[in-house]
């Protein structure tokens, strides 16, 4: 944080990084969810083979967009959870001073 | 005994599914990259510093990720709706084969139509042959020549099936195969997930 940073600025950066660590969740899930319910068979009879073999590699980078989306969202919310540290110590700081006066 | 098979496996509504979940995937693809977009549209109002610019290449090459993954899901989800069309309309002509060998006086069972029996050519009576004789051949011949109608419309058959499991497996090179062979080469997703795990935890400063 540069020292000219206000309280201000933590409460919009905090909400800010919230928001993009729920948003790479938000990614996540709807990918996760489809994931249950992925074909393993099809009954396709002569193109059965070829219409795995399609679906296979989507259906695994999408499992890696979301697994990529979900390491995002836990990295951002480790940030959140360092800025509330932040925060938190700014707040104490703040109210001892004020405490003083 | 011969016989003609015109099975031709295969479930349209199976494969349906499998393009209805492919098209599920095309639209949480699309949500996934429009919330990158969102993300990395929020960090620059937080953000600035190394850790910064590394989220935002990474968040950038993460929409394209989406983007090409969603436009294959789609290609391919296009493809199987296709597919289902093209075997239901194939299984739809094998069932006109067999109607129409039912019609012509073949047997089928099942989806199998039987091969007729063979025939021998009546012999014709001599000069000298009474009435009843000559009416026993010419219903021996009437039978005889509906069996060589018999004879000829199953092997138009076999010829017709044998067509239409050409033109499945024809379509199926013309379309399967190279979406087979465009799902299969690299794509940037692999790459991506190995460089998100190398990627330092985000450490955001207020400029």
């Amino acid at each position: 944080m540069d020292s000219g940073a206000t309280m201000g600025d933590y409460r919009i950066a905090y909400d800010t990084a919230t928001e993009i660590s729920r948003l790479h969740d938000s990614a996540h899930r709807e990918l996760a969810a489809l994931a249950e319910s992925m074909p393993t068979d099809i009954d396709g009879g002569a193109g059965a083979d070829l219409l795995l073999s399609i679906l296979g590699p989507i259906a695994e980078d999408a499992g890696s967009l979301a697994s990529i989306q979900n390491d995002a969202s836990a990295r951002m919310a480790t940030t959140v959870n360092l800025y509330r540290g932040i925060e938190e110590d700014a707040e104490e700081a703040f109210r001892k001073m004020s405490e003083a006066i | 005994m011969g016989s003609i098979d015109t099975l031709m496996e295969g479930s349209p509504a199976s494969v349906d599914a499998a393009a209805g979940w492919l098209e599920g995937l095309d639209r949480a693809l699309g949500a996934g990259g429009h919330h990158t977009m969102s993300a990395l549209t929020l960090s620059s109002r937080i953000w600035s510093g190394s850790a910064s610019n590394a989220y935002r290449d990474f968040a950038k090459d993460l929409v394209e990720a989406h983007d090409e993954t969603e436009a294959r899901a789609h290609s391919a989800a296009d493809r199987f709706r296709s597919y289902a069309l093209q075997l239901t309309w194939r299984q739809e002509d094998m069932a006109r084969h067999r109607s129409d060998a039912t019609s012509g006086g073949l047997t089928v069972t099942g989806t199998r139509i039987l091969e007729p029996v063979p025939v021998t050519r009546p012999t014709m009576p001599d000069e000298g042959a009474t009435q009843a004789q000559v009416d026993q051949y010419n219903s021996a011949a009437e039978r005889y020549n509906a069996a060589l109608r018999r004879i000829d419309l199953y092997r138009t058959i076999a010829v017709d099936v044998r067509g239409t499991f050409e033109r499945l497996d024809d379509w199926i090179v013309d379309n399967l195969v190279p979406e087979e062979e465009k799902v299969q080469a690299p794509s940037p997703v692999g790459p991506m997930a190995a460089a998100a795990r190398a990627l330092p935890d985000f450490v955001v400063a207020t400029s």
